[in-house]
């Protein structure tokens, strides 16, 4: 497997409020979709959750499935802006779990569960996903060749989870070339043993190998400079924290977020990494 | 750009430059781990090749790489 349960929480568990100082207003721990060059990062992640929602194709009367929901920003987005009425979120982290549960949006609850262990009779009309199958597939793993096993176990999952007619919104960060200097190659080495143990980032390759033969792609659309830019504002946001970031969690975390968030900037825009959108419809056989 | 012929000279030039060692007896059947290279200085190696002949190997084709010899096959094939 990829990252387990400690793992995961180590990556998301520093502190709902330190991740609230630096990421958006709905703390959206993902690539926003900028529509212009003013956009401000809150209207873009709307965008982001709009677009996936589109892909989705969901309505208020669909049942949603949000795979990956950290602190519950696309479930309340579905609640609100797209009237559903029945959205469930399944999350690792115990603190996202928490969080999104105690906001009570109506129509809304959250899992916290290991998504490919879950077992539920529920099925659902919609699935949006938004990078958690970035934490599958283990380095190891991935050097062993078992990264298309993975990921096909988790089209199924989500194939066996969906009644038919289902459509899924999909994001997936992707990497692409590794680098070929020290600097570099040791800052990422950093980000997936440090910030994010236990996962890998998938290629592109990956994933359209793997969707086979349970939902066909219809559209693949690459973020790369869109997520170039969100790591940029978030690196932004936090430095203008930095003394009570200092002050609050230590000299420790905000060096090691400084690194990754810089790290990421760097990533995207020498395409290390990218990020991409697909439109999946169920096949129904 | 260097003569394409005999790779291993180029090999154990950047090698040497890299992990700051010699490499003077190192054979084109040399493993790269029991030379005791490390994943982030074989990269830095491939990376000095590639520049060497303005080329790129694809990531996927790096993890056959067992060999000195199998890394120059992999530059001589695109340098022709």
């Amino acid at each position: 497997m990829g990252s387990n349960k400690d793992e995961v929480q180590v990556s998301y568990d520093v502190s709902n409020e330190f991740f609230r100082l630096w990421l958006d207003e709905r703390m959206n721990y993902t690539c926003a979709v900028f529509e212009s060059e003013n956009q401000s990062l809150e209207a873009a992640q709307l965008n982001k959750l709009a677009i996936l929602s589109d892909f989705a194709k969901v309505t208020p009367e669909k049942r949603v499935l949000d795979i990956g929901c950290g602190w519950g920003a696309c479930l309340e987005y579905l609640a609100s802006a797209r009237s559903v009425k029945e959205a469930v979120g399944v999350t690792l982290s115990s603190a996202q779990a928490a969080e999104v549960n105690a906001r009570k949006i109506p129509g809304v609850r959250c899992v916290e569960s290991d998504f490919m262990k879950w077992e539920t009779e529920e099925k659902f009309d919609a699935l949006i996903s938004i990078c958690m199958l970035d934490h599958l597939c283990s380095p190891a793993e991935a050097r062993q060749g078992k990264a298309i096993d993975i990921y096909r176990a988790y089209f199924k999952k989500c194939w066996e989870m969906t009644n038919p007619g289902a459509w899924f919104g999909l994001q997936t960060i992707l990497r692409n070339r590794v680098p070929r200097n020290k600097k570099d190659l040791e800052d990422i080495y950093f980000c997936t043993h440090v910030i994010f143990p236990g996962g890998l980032n998938p290629r592109l390759e990956d994933i359209l190998q793997a969707v086979n033969p349970y939902w066909e792609v219809i559209t693949v659309k690459q973020r790369r400079r869109d997520y170039q830019r969100t790591t940029a504002e978030w690196l932004r946001r936090m430095r203008a924290h930095e003394a009570n970031i200092r002050k609050t969690w230590g000299d420790q975390v905000f060096d090691d977020y400084d690194r990754y968030l810089s790290t990421c900037v760097r990533a995207f825009e020498a395409f290390y990494s990218s990020l991409a959108q697909y439109e999946l419809r169920r096949l129904d056989g | 750009m260097s003569d394409t012929k005999d790779l291993l000279p180029l090999f154990k030039s950047v090698a040497e430059r890299v992990d700051r060692r010699s490499f003077e007896t190192v054979t084109r059947e040399s493993v790269i781990t029991d030379l005791g290279i490390d994943s982030l200085s074989m990269m830095q190696i491939v990376g000095e090749m590639e520049t060497e002949f303005s080329i790129q190997i694809p990531d996927e084709d790096l993890v056959e790489i067992v060999t000195v010899g199998d890394l120059c096959s992999k530059v001589e094939r695109r340098v022709g």
